[in-house]
């Protein structure tokens, strides 16, 4: 048996959803722990003070590409199974543009907002109530907008083919830039909080 | 403190080492064998058997050559037929009435009532992967060539006709400009004949185009 495993069974949903809701709350309890269901912590990264957003998800990235290059170099993990989403790249800038706004007024994002909605912040519960809201109004307006929704589709690409380089280079890069960028986050935040006069514990 | 300190920076220069080897090693598979032996083995090679007997995962449904050819032939309404291999493969030689479209460019084809989408190339992986895409952009009716473009080579223009459905057969490849035959001693195989087997004969066909 080759990973990753199914999910899906023949005789009806429910272990999907069971795999998928532990494969949430793991999620929710990863973030949690990092302290991402608290809103000023995820503005820190804004104002530059917190780094932790940064680190987290830079960890989960070199983590992840690390974990499915290996596997995959060990015949563990069969990358022809790992879905790749489309690239429509107009509609994503502008998608990514819109949910930047949105977690910068909302000090959220939707998993964090999950999390601090989870663990009794008010706060949090409001922002899930406000993205579900806009989950259905762009449902709703997306036969307005069909046009540009679908607009500039490049296909499932991953930085290999469209750089023309090695996956293996690409891993190497982007661990490399990993790296870096923990070093400069640790100076920034030494920086930052010697400029408000307090230091870090 | 000090100890989550050197346990950050053993991640860290553990993510390094992995990273460098990943560099060196290149591809994320021993070799182009093992991507085909182990990677590119199990569930993938389930769906393609799936498709084999007829009905993908992708909700899209294999057809043959010969049944392409038919549809063709008799002017099926609605049909419309996607090449997906690169340009100059389609250049060489191409199915009649085939468009050619990039894979990339497949989910900004949009459905159209009625209509009858049968994709086809020689690599039954992108097959797969085009067919999830049409009917993820809502195409009802989506149907692969087996074994693609050799396929077609193999049983339509170059059929080797024997049995109840040879007359039928050769009509259907004369009707495309195809040489029909009758079996040869060197067409002698055991059992049917496999899709690898397809592939490899492709090189001796090629005499003639589309």
């Amino acid at each position: 048996m080759i990973a990753p495993l199914p999910l899906a069974v023949a005789d009806g949903s429910s272990l999907s959803l069971a795999g998928a809701l532990g494969i949430g709350i793991a999620f929710g309890w990863c973030l949690e722990r990092a302290g991402l269901g608290s809103a000023p912590k995820l503005m820190g990264q804004f104002t530059l003070r917190d780094m932790t957003v940064l680190k987290v998800m830079f960890s989960a990235i070199v983590t992840a590409m690390l974990g499915l290059f290996w596997l995959s170099w060990l015949g563990v993990v069969d990358l022809a199974r790992v879905a790749v989403p489309p690239t429509f790249i107009g509609p994503q800038l502008v998608g990514g543009a819109v949910f930047g706004a949105g977690m910068a007024l909302a000090g959220l994002c939707p998993g964090t907002s999950c999390v601090a909605a989870a663990t009794g912040r008010l706060d949090g519960l409001i922002v899930v109530v406000c993205f579900f809201a806009g989950v259905l109004g762009t449902g709703l307006a997306i036969p307005l907008m069909a046009g540009f929704y679908e607009s500039g589709s490049r296909g499932a690409v991953a930085l290999p083919a469209a750089l023309g380089v090695a996956q293996g280079t690409v891993t190497f890069v982007v661990v490399a830039g990993a790296l870096a960028a923990f070093a400069v986050a640790g100076r920034i935040e030494r920086a930052m909080a010697a400029r408000v006069g307090r230091v870090r514990p | 403190m000090t100890e989550t300190r050197a346990l950050v920076r053993a991640l860290g220069a553990m993510a390094a080492v992995l990273g460098a080897l990943a560099f060196g090693v290149g591809a994320p598979a021993r070799s182009q064998g093992a991507v085909r032996d182990t990677v590119v083995s199990a569930a993938t090679r389930d769906a393609l058997d799936d498709c084999d007997r007829g009905g993908c995962s992708s909700g899209a449904q294999s057809i043959s050559a010969v049944q392409l050819a038919e549809w063709i032939r008799d002017g099926r309404p609605g049909l419309r037929v996607l090449d997906i291999r690169d340009s100059s493969a389609f250049a060489t030689r191409h199915i009649p009435s085939a468009e050619s479209v990039e894979l990339t460019a497949l989910p900004s084809v949009a459905p159209k009532p009625g209509e009858t989408l049968v994709l086809y190339s020689d690599d039954d992986l992108l097959d797969l992967q085009g067919a999830a895409w049409l009917t993820r952009v809502g195409h009802a009716r989506v149907h692969l060539v087996r074994g693609g473009m050799s396929a077609w080579m193999t049983e339509v223009i170059d059929p080797v006709v024997q049995g109840d459905s040879a007359t039928a057969i050769a009509a259907l490849s004369r009707y495309f400009g195809g040489v029909p035959r009758a079996p040869s001693p060197s067409d002698t195989v055991s059992g049917p004949r496999t899709k690898a087997r397809v592939r490899g004969d492709f090189g001796f066909v090629t005499r003639r185009g589309c």
